[in-house]
């Protein structure tokens, strides 16, 4: 006995490739504040934060959570996601880490905060 | 293993840079003294070496050591921006290379074997609004062992 199914391939093979690793061996993420002040806030270890934060407020969880961001990656791969999806999701991931040490006087630093592909 | 380092990587590299001239020692009165961790309000023209978040790279399997390289910040203040930037890019070069220092901090000795990751000077702008002061820092990890 057979049996037929009817299987739309172009569509299959699109959704496919998309998902696929192929041709996206490298991409790169940007993770930041884009607050014109954000280099001198971040970088600037003489700077006191009465209202709390601190400076290095994102290459600090980077380098702390450094393993962690690329388990994030293997597991959205693992879980057959895409490359940009895994990538978005680190990405997010530092970001939770970093905001709460975002130094707040206005709030415009800490809500300036970007991920995204490139 | 390693055994826990006494001092700061900060003040590490700070004798280093004293040491080898790149800087001075601020009881000596000269140009450029160097400090750790505080900058003081004078003399106009300082560098300080703060520390920063450093890396942890793995854990070696035989004995179970974990290699960690603690994070630096030099930060240099100067009166004009020329002047700072000169500063900041000679102390850049001067930290590429730095290689298998040998210090000594209150009679314990230390090897600062190298600085990586080492970034470019970021030209950081005027100390606060109402100073003219310049600010230039660099950025680099420190590879060193408490030696006994």
């Amino acid at each position: 006995m057979a049996t037929s199914i009817n299987v739309d391939s172009a569509r299959v093979i699109a959704a496919l490739t998309a998902r696929s690793l192929k041709g996206k061996k490298q991409r790169t993420l940007e993770v930041g504040y884009a607050a014109p002040y954000a280099t001198y806030v971040h970088e600037n270890l003489a700077m006191a934060h009465p209202r709390g934060g601190q400076a290095k407020y994102l290459q600090e969880p980077a380098r702390r959570y450094n393993g962690d961001i690329g388990k994030v990656v293997r597991r959205k791969l693992e879980n057959k996601r895409s490359l940009d999806e895994a990538l978005l999701a680190a990405g997010k991931f530092l970001l939770e880490k970093s905001i709460p040490l975002v130094p707040v006087d206005t709030g415009y630093l800490r809500d300036s905060s970007f991920n995204r592909l490139v | 293993m390693d055994l826990p380092l006494i001092h700061s990587p900060a003040d590490i590299v700070r004798r280093a840079l004293i040491a080898d001239g790149a800087g001075t020692a601020p009881e000596s009165g000269q140009a450029w003294p160097v400090f750790s961790s505080k900058e003081p309000n004078t003399p106009d023209q300082v560098i300080t070496v703060y520390n920063t978040a450093g890396f942890s790279d793995g854990r070696f399997m035989v004995d179970g050591e974990l290699f960690y390289h603690p994070g630096v910040q030099v930060r240099v203040r100067s009166l004009t921006s020329p002047l700072g930037a000169t500063k900041a890019e000679s102390l850049r070069n001067f930290m590429a290379r730095l290689h298998n220092e040998s210090i000594t901090l209150g009679g314990t000795p230390y090897t600062l074997f190298c600085l990586g990751k080492i970034t470019e000077v970021r030209e950081l702008g005027d100390e606060s609004p109402t100073s003219k002061r310049q600010i230039f820092t660099i950025e680099a990890v420190a590879a060193l062992r408490r030696v006994s």
